[in-house]
Order: structure tokens, then C-alpha cells, then sequence
């Protein structure tokens, strides 16, 4: 019996020897290892789609090579809003294959959950769509070339209030960026002169708004503010929105990221009119997003667009590049992030900056409204500009 | 005299099959991957939190009968309460565990009034209701629970004031590892106690576990209540090692991959959920490497051949070999 | 029309428009349930095939909705009839638990599959120009759409209790539910009766998936997102009775709208909340046979 015990002890170590050997991955003199936290399991699949395109498109341009050294990136699926699964997978990629950066993160407590490890070992970690407003404060490791509810709210105020808007309601979806957002609405809008009536918060998974739609309408006021994560209940409502008439009543429908190119084909024709602000659109006329929208129908097709997840995750490799030569290859969290304090490029979006203190991005917010392009598909056209905007929240909270 | 060496001598039986090889195995599991898996750290303490989590439900489903599409209720709620401890009240994790035993032992209590008063379908119905008022109760309570965003920002002090949380993992996957071999001693203790044996009575036969005189309703809550608890342990632990506690905890896909981990682990016998927990966390986290868009579609077909060829789990596969060594 | 009373009219519409489209997903399931015994979580998933058959008839041979609708539900019927005959018989020998873990396991293979045809993201049945806007009745703004589901619903609602009262059939497969044995032996052909009533309670949810997508939109996840919604009607309604199913999806739709308008603080909750209250209650469900 002791012999068969002692047996399985020399098979059981010889095994996790010879595991831990294949995964153990030696790192070669010039080789610099990324992780991209992403999403490709599940209904957020399409960020991990996105980051990718954006990602093969920056390595296929620089060779994947800065100066001398290769960048090579690591993929890993976070399944889910799951912080801890978010935590485990930055450890790995930090200690185990020994990422020097990281990049990726669609949600913000996805983000929140790495903080711990990004700033104990000090890996920079530029992440490209979380957007509540605070996280950057949490390490000076963080940078986020994406954008806030803030950064396209403020405009999108302006703008409304400038074509008249005094009176509206805000539907929101009743999470934490909602109310976020639903109280970056209430402050600009309030400042700006208007009145937000009501915040009419729906319960995220809705898939049936007409309760909602009802309560806008009972409102009487010709102005909606929406926020609703991109996908199945952005849609929704706003194809409810049209169905139920509110449009040809003469409301107007003030959104951001909702109506994304991917998923305007499903919202229908019924989206059309919509204003939105946001940081990108690939419809821009400058030569530099023009140049990127070819670059891009080339490398995956005639049909693809680009979309605010693959031109973010384009120039998060564009500020990681940057990173890498400042350090010269070496793992130098802090002068890697000193290196990008006020770097400023232009991006397919336009000019950008990283701003020293925030290291938020300080960016052209665009108004856009949906409308029939001239190849035949619905995009969201920009008709104005506000140039260099930066992060609103943190100027207002800067101590 | 005679009667009592009887008795002495069937209390020695059941020590003696107290713990058996497979235990061992997993001990030494345990060992060999503090000693080399250095880079799975993270890794291992989430399967041990996942193995508590599984042994909870064993207690519930496999002992008792009560079958549970909400059992993340109580995982979530422990993991609240000890993050909200940590950062109201103290950093101390161990106090930190209680708290959230008790926190989520008292839901138990209270929804397993309800929650025992059904059956089958509706019973599942039940806690699944339960858990996703829970869900909803937390996403919509922003200001205690941070709501979408996740809890963050507290602080958990070295355990015993010694062992400091480091960032490969060591403190956390020991401080997992020594709480889930408790938690397994104290199950192993239940459910050889007469609790446990009149609990598998009532999941055979309540109708006669009735007619002998057992209180069959108190008995099933009592191990409600304990499963709770110890599900809130587990929530606990996740919530201290990873210092943030997301919506994601109360979710139901968490509730539903601890029915798969027993499914693939086998209910009734302890140990399976330990083998179901492993399987299911090292695959899942193996096959998200590899191709994450499909790893949906293998647990699928994992999941329809198991349950085809092997309904007892792994642990009645292990079973049936060892009985079909023991005739020899 | 006073305007508190013309939103209560209109709230009232849209719940039972609601609840009817969750009569249809969720009475295959009940039926299945009831007659054969069956825990079947993948019957949401065929709400789904139903929809993205519909879809993709419509885009790719361009047919008319009218046309591709009971195109759709005709060919998910057949596909259900060859699942039944195959897999299922491995599911009719398992546990209630294994049923469970099987057709979950289904699910998760056909979400997978529709995920690579179709792709991550939600697709949309274009509607006919008939069914678009808003008939103005008394004052009253009516969707066309879901007077259309509703009337839909009423029709199909109907047509179930003719047969299941009024032929040979309804006959034999209430005796097949009261007693599979008594059946057999008076020679109804039991498994027979299973396999039409399987396809039928499959086509029946495919038409509520197809008709329904501006309620509950398409997309590969539809199976495991609204699995939850059909096990609570299902449950609340009592398994096995379709009269059960018909009050508890109207109930729940009408309390769903009703809670959202009134007391949004609560929005999401209540439909939970009120499935709580009715199986304390009522834990066999409304109409409760089999438990």
C-alpha cells in the first residue's frame, strides 16, 4: 500500500513538473508581451471582435515591430463583467508571462478589479472603453484613451440647449453608469439653463419599454436624453421610441454610443434623425480617418466599419508604442507613464492628447446625426465639432 | 458491556472511513501546486473558492434533496457583507468570514422557509426568484453596494496579523486552502452526524423518515441554513483575496456553473464536488484560452455525455472503480 | 379621454400583448412538462431558431413575413420532431436534475451554433408596412404590432382549446397526461402522441419567438436570457396545465407593465416579487396538477 501511495507521489511530481515546463514561456531579449483584456464569450463577444481588428491593424502596419523590439500580445477572455476573473487574469499575464503592458477592458469593474495588480507591480494599463469617470484616480497606472459619460454629455448638452432644448427627461438604464450619466445630464443640463424634468430609469434586461415610452410622452416635453448599454436594449428602445410615434411627434432623440453602426441595422430606418455626440465617427471627412477607413475595408472587408472599440484599441497600441520606445523596451511602469503625459497625436478621431495630470484624454467630441450615407447603409454623420475637450469630470473635481 | 464495545467498535468504522485515498490525492494536489504551480496561484484559489462553494451545495442538493438554481444568493450576500465589514468596521479577514457566514446563513433561514415548501420545478423556480431579487436588490442599492461598478477600496489586513496578501497569490490560496480543509472536516463530521444521516433518509424516503419520528421539516432547514452559511464562506473568501466584489457574485450563471460543477463532480459524496470544482475551473479557464467563442458549445456536449453515460459524476465513476477493486 | 385612464388603457394593451407572446413561448413548455414529464430548458432556444429561420427566409429568399412566418414555425417543427426522435431519447431516461443538465447542455450547443451563423449581435425582423405605427381609437394611440400579437395569440389560444376539447387527438393527449399507462393500454400510441405533441409545443414557441422579436429581440443569447421568463410562467402557471399558463403569462405580463408604469423604483423586482407571493401561496401553481 505505501509503495503504491509513494508511486503516485514521483508520478504526481514528474507530471506537475513537466506541466509547469510547458507553461512557463521564456521571454526572449526584444520581445515585448501586451495582455488585451477582452470580452469573447458571451453577449459582449463583439468588443473582443472589435479590439482585435484594431489591434491587427496596428501590427500589421508597424510589422508589429517598434524599433527593434516585437511587440507580441496575449489574449485572454474575461467572461462577463466578473472583476475577480479580471484580477486573475491580470496577475497571470503580469507574473506569469510577464506582460510589461496592458490594454483592453470593456467594463469598469472589469478595470477596478486589476487596480490592485496594475499598481502594485506597476504595469501601465491603458484601457480603451470602461467610462465612470473616477477610475483613473484610483492608480497613477491607469490611462484611457476611450472616452467618460462626461466627456459627451457635456456637448451633447450644449448642443441641445443651443437648438433650443429647455425642458426634457433623461431615460437611463438603472445601473451605475446610468446614474452617473443621469446625473451628468441633470448638472450640465441645470448649469447650462435648462430643466430635466424627469429621470426615468429602466431596469437593465428590459426588452419591453412601452411603460417607459409612456411615461415620456405623458411628459409632454419634446427633448430625450437616453443612456442604455450598447445592444439588445439600446436597440429596443429605441426602435419602441419610433414605433410608438415620438418621433414624428417631433421629439427629439439625444443619445451617445447607442446607435453604433453594428447595430444600426437592427435599430432600422426608424433611427434616423437621432443626434448623438461622440468621440469618433467613422464618417469623419479628415485625411487621417479617411485613410484609417480604407485601411481598414482593405484589411477586413469592403463591409466592415470601424467603430469607437476598434479605433480605441488601434490607438491604445499607438500610445503603448510609445511607451516602448520612451523605455527603450525596458519594464519602467513609472517612466513609461511619464513618457505619455501630455503625448499628443493625431488619431483617426482627430488631434489628442493624454493629459499630464488626469492622464485622461483630451479629445474632439463630435454631434452627429443618423442619416442615409451615400453607400447606401445608416451612419452617424458628424454636423458639428467642440474641439479639445477636456475630460469634463475631473475638471470639475480636480483637487 | 457488550453493547458498548459494539458501539465502540462502530464508532472506529466510521472514523476509519472517515477519509479515504481520494482525500489524500487532493491534499497532495494541494501541496504540489503551492510548490511549483507558483504562476496558478490566482488560479488555485479560485477553484478552492469554488470548491467550498460546490461542497455548499452538495449539502443542500446531494444530502438533502433540495435542488437549487439560486445558490448564489448566499455566495453573493457573504461576499458583501465581509467587504462591507472590511471597510466599515475592520480589515481583519478572519473576523471578516463570520460575518459573512452569518449574513448569508440568515438569508438561508429566512428564504428556506419558503424555499422548503416546494418541490421539483417550482422549488428550482423558487430560489431561482430569490436569487434574482437579491441581484436586483444589490444592483439597485448603489449606494451600499456600488452597484454595477463593484465594491472596492477596502482594505484586508494580514491574516493573524502575520500573513500579508501578496501579489503572486501565496497568502490567499493557503488562507483559501486551510478554510476549505475545515470546511471539508466540519461536512465530514455533519454528515456522518445524525443530521446528516436522517437528511439522506428524508432525500430517499420522507414519507417513513416521517413515520419514524424524525422532524423531517427542521431537519432540511437546519441544513439549509448550514449550506447558506457556508456558500457565504466561500463568498467571503472571494471577496477578501480579490478586494472587489462585483454584481457578478449574485448572478445567476454562477448559480447555474455550481449545478454543472456538481453535475460533473457528482453529488452525495463530498469529495465529488472538490473533483467537480477543479474540472470545471481548470477546463473553463484552459478552454477560455484556447478558443472562448466555443467553449460554450464543449461544456454543452461535456455536459450531455456526462450526464448520459455518467449521471453518478466523476465521483461515482471513482466509486464504482474502487468497489470493483475492493471485490478483488 | 381623461389621460390617466387613456395610459392605464394603452399600459393595459401592452401587458397583455406581452403576456400573450409569453403565452406562446411558454405553453410548448408547459405541455411537455405535463405530458411527457419532461424538464426541457432548450424549448426557449426554439423561440430563437423559430425567429432566425423567420429572419433569415425573409432576407435571403426574400420572402413576404406572412409567408416566412408559418414557413419558420413549420421548419422548426420539423427540426424539433428529429431532435426528439434522437437526443431526447437519451433525455426521456435521465432524473428530473439530468433533464435539467442535458437540455441546458442543448441550449448551450445551439446558442454556440447560432452564434457562428448569425454572430454576436442582435438581428431584427423588419416588419410589414402593415403592421408598423399606431391606430388612433378613441382617443387612444394602439401599436398596430401588438394588437397584431395579441390577436395572434387569441387566435392560436383558441385553436389549441378546440383541439385539445374537440378532436380525437385533444382526446388522446389527455389521456396521455392523466395516464400514460391506461393509455397505452387502450391502444393509443403514447409515443406518437409525445413526438406530435413535442413538435407542436416547439412550433408554438417558435411563433412567439418569431412574432415576438420586438418584444424579446434576436440574438444568440436569447435562449439562456428569457429561459428564466418561461420557467416562471410555466411554474406559476401549474406545470402540465395550459389554462394555468394562459393566466399566469397574463398575470405576470400585466403585472410586469403595470409595476414598471406605477412603481418604477421597484421596476425590475416585481415581476420576481409577485412569482414569490403566488408560489408561497399557491405552490402548485395557479392551476396546479402535477407539482
Amino acid at each position: 500500500m505505501y509503495s503504491t501511495i509513494a508511486m503516485r507521489f514521483k508520478v504526481g511530481v514528474a507530471a506537475f513538473a513537466a506541466a509547469g515546463s510547458l507553461f512557463a514561456a521564456p521571454v526572449s531579449a526584444d520581445e515585448i508581451k501586451v495582455g488585451l483584456l477582452s470580452q469573447y464569450s458571451g453577449t459582449y463577444s463583439w468588443w473582443g471582435q472589435e479590439y482585435d481588428r484594431g489591434v491587427e491593424l496596428f501590427m500589421s502596419e508597424t510589422g508589429g515591430k517598434v524599433g527593434n523590439h516585437t511587440i507580441t500580445v496575449i489574449k485572454r477572455d474575461e467572461g462577463g463583467a466578473n472583476p475577480q476573473r479580471a484580477r486573475q487574469l491580470a496577475q497571470e499575464l503580469v507574473v506569469r508571462d510577464k506582460v510589461q503592458y496592458l490594454t483592453g477592458g470593456v467594463f469598469t469593474p472589469t478595470v477596478m478589479g486589476t487596480a490592485d495588480v496594475v499598481d502594485q507591480t506597476k504595469t501601465p494599463y491603458i484601457f480603451i472603453n470602461a467610462a465612470t469617470s473616477s477610475m483613473t484616480n484610483k492608480t497613477p497606472y491607469f490611462a484611457r484613451v476611450g472616452y467618460t459619460s462626461w466627456a459627451y454629455c457635456v456637448p451633447l448638452m450644449k448642443w441641445a440647449f443651443e437648438k433650443g432644448a429647455r425642458e426634457a427627461v433623461s431615460v437611463t438604464a438603472d445601473y451605475a453608469p446610468g446614474t452617473d450619466i443621469a446625473n451628468a445630464f441633470d448638472e450640465t443640463f441645470t448649469e447650462l439653463g435648462g430643466k430635466i424634468k424627469e429621470n426615468i430609469k429602466v431596469p437593465l434586461g428590459t426588452t419591453d419599454f412601452s411603460t417607459y415610452l409612456q411615461r415620456v410622452s405623458d411628459s409632454g416635453v419634446k427633448h430625450v436624453f437616453m443612456f442604455m448599454p450598447v445592444g439588445p436594449m439600446s436597440a429596443g428602445f429605441i426602435k419602441a421610441f419610433q414605433d410608438r410615434g415620438l418621433g414624428k411627434a417631433g421629439v427629439t432623440l439625444y443619445a451617445g454610443a447607442e446607435t453604433q453602426e453594428s447595430d444600426l441595422p437592427a435599430i432600422g430606418d426608424s433611427a434616423q434623425g437621432i443626434i448623438t455626440a461622440l468621440h469618433y465617427s467613422p464618417y469623419l471627412e479628415t485625411p487621417e480617418n479617411k485613410a484609417f477607413v480604407a485601411k481598414y475595408k482593405a484589411k477586413f472587408g469592403a463591409d466592415a466599419i470601424p467603430s469607437l472599440a476598434s479605433m480605441g484599441a488601434y490607438d491604445a497600441m499607438q500610445v503603448i508604442a510609445h511607451m516602448i520606445k520612451a523605455t527603450n523596451g525596458k519594464k519602467d511602469g513609472d517612466a513609461a507613464m511619464e513618457a505619455i503625459k501630455g503625448y499628443s497625436w493625431t488619431s483617426p478621431r482627430g488631434p489628442v492628447t493624454i493629459d499630464p495630470k488626469t492622464r485622461e484624454i483630451t479629445q474632439n467630441v463630435y454631434i452627429r446625426e443618423v442619416r442615409k450615407t451615400p453607400d447606401g447603409l445608416l451612419g452617424n454623420v458628424p454636423i458639428h465639432t467642440y474641439e479639445n475637450v477636456v475630460e469634463p469630470w475631473h475638471a470639475k473635481n480636480s483637487k | 458491556m457488550t453493547t458498548q464495545s459494539d458501539a465502540h467498535r462502530v464508532v472506529q468504522a466510521f472514523r476509519r472511513q472517515r477519509y479515504n485515498l481520494a482525500d489524500l490525492a487532493l491534499v497532495l494536489a494541494a501541496a504540489l501546486t503551492l510548490l511549483f504551480g507558483e504562476y496558478y496561484l490566482a488560479l488555485a484559489a479560485f477553484v478552492v473558492i469554488m470548491a467550498i462553494f460546490a461542497l455548499s451545495l452538495d449539502l443542500a442538493q446531494g444530502y438533502g434533496g433540495i435542488e437549487s438554481l439560486g445558490h448564489a444568493a448566499f455566495f453573493g450576500v457573504g461576499a458583501y457583507a465581509a467587504a462591507l465589514y472590511a471597510l466599515h468596521f475592520s480589515s481583519e479577514p478572519v473576523s471578516g468570514l463570520l460575518v459573512a457566514a452569518v449574513a448569508a446563513g440568515v438569508v438561508g433561514l429566512v428564504s428556506g422557509f419558503a424555499v422548503l415548501r416546494t418541490q421539483g420545478l417550482t422549488q428550482l423556480m423558487l430560489t431561482l426568484a430569490i436569487a434574482t431579487l437579491l441581484y436586483e436588490l444589490a444592483n439597485v442599492a448603489k449606494a451600499i453596494t456600488n452597484g454595477d461598478d463593484g465594491l472596492s477600496g477596502y482594505d484586508v489586513a494580514p491574516v493573524f496579523g502575520l500573513f500579508q496578501f501578496d501579489i503572486y497569490g501565496y497568502t490567499g490560496f493557503v488562507y483559501a486552502f486551510v478554510v476549505l480543509v475545515l470546511v471539508y472536516a466540519l461536512l465530514k463530521k455533519l454528515v456522518n452526524s445524525s443530521i446528516g444521516q436522517t437528511a439522506q433518509g428524508i432525500r430517499e424516503n420522507q414519507t417513513r423518515m416521517r413515520m419514524l419520528g424524525v422532524p423531517v421539516e427542521r431537519r432540511l432547514w437546519v441544513l439549509y441554513t448550514i449550506s447558506a452559511a457556508l456558500a457565504g464562506v466561500a463568498g467571503g473568501l472571494s471577496a477578501q483575496i480579490n478586494r472587489i466584489v462585483g454584481l457578478d457574485s449574485l448572478a445567476f450563471t454562477l448559480s447555474a456553473n455550481v449545478v454543472v460543477m456538481l453535475a460533473l463532480g457528482g453529488t452525495g459524496r463530498l469529495y465529488g464536488a472538490l473533483f467537480g470544482a477543479i474540472l470545471f475551473v481548470v477546463l473553463s479557464d484552459r478552454a477560455a484560452a484556447i478558443d472562448p467563442t466555443n467553449w460554450l458549445a464543449v461544456l454543452g456536449v461535456v455536459l450531455i455525455l456526462i450526464v448520459r453515460y455518467a449521471p453518478d459524476g466523476l465521483a461515482g465513476f471513482v466509486a464504482r472503480w474502487s468497489a470493483k477493486r475492493g471485490q478483488k | 379621454m381623461p389621460n390617466a385612464l387613456s395610459t392605464f388603457l394603452t399600459l393595459t394593451i401592452d401587458g397583455v400583448s406581452y403576456g400573450m407572446m409569453l403565452f406562446l413561448i411558454s405553453v410548448g413548455l408547459t405541455i411537455t412538462l405535463g405530458v411527457m414529464r419532461v424538464v426541457n430548458l432548450t424549448h426557449s432556444a426554439f423561440a430563437m431558431i423559430g425567429g432566425f429561420i423567420t429572419l433569415w427566409l425573409m432576407k435571403s429568399a426574400g420572402m413576404h413575413f406572412f409567408v416566412a412566418l408559418p414557413v419558420g414555425v413549420l421548419a422548426t417543427m420539423a427540426l424539433s420532431l428529429v431532435l426528439e426522435r434522437t437526443l431526447y431519447q437519451w433525455v426521456y431516461k435521465c432524473d428530473p436534475l439530468g433533464q435539467l443538465l442535458m437540455t441546458i447542455g442543448m441550449t448551450f450547443v445551439v446558442t454556440a451554433v447560432v452564434k457562428n451563423l448569425a454572430g454576436p449581435q442582435i438581428q431584427s425582423i423588419v416588419l410589414p408596412e402593415a403592421l408598423l405605427g399606431q391606430w388612433s381609437v378613441m382617443g387612444l394611440n394602439i401599436s398596430v404590432y401588438r394588437v397584431f400579437v395579441l390577436g395572434l395569440s387569441v387566435a392560436v389560444a383558441g385553436a389549441l382549446w378546440l383541439c385539445l376539447e374537440y378532436t380525437t387527438f385533444g382526446a388522446r393527449l389527455r389521456a396521455a397526461v392523466d395516464n400514460p399507462r391506461m393509455a397505452r393500454c387502450v391502444g393509443i400510441n403514447v409515443p406518437l402522441v409525445f413526438s406530435i405533441t413535442f413538435a407542436i409545443g416547439c412550433g408554438l414557441a417558435a411563433l412567439g419567438g418569431a412574432v415576438g422579436t420586438q418584444m424579446l429581440p434576436l440574438e444568440p443569447y436569447y435562449g439562456l436570457k428569457y429561459l428564466v421568463l418561461v420557467l416562471i410562467v410555466v411554474a406559476v402557471g401549474g406545470l402540465g396545465s395550459l389554462k394555468g399558463s394562459l393566466y399566469s403569462a397574463l398575470l405576470l405580463g400585466f403585472i410586469d407593465t403595470m409595476g414598471r408604469y406605477y412603481i418604477p423604483a421597484l421596476g425590475g423586482f416585481i415581476i420576481y416579487l409577485a412569482v414569490l407571493a403566488i408560489l408561497l401561496v399557491r405552490p402548485r401553481g395557479l392551476v396546479g396538477r402535477i407539482g
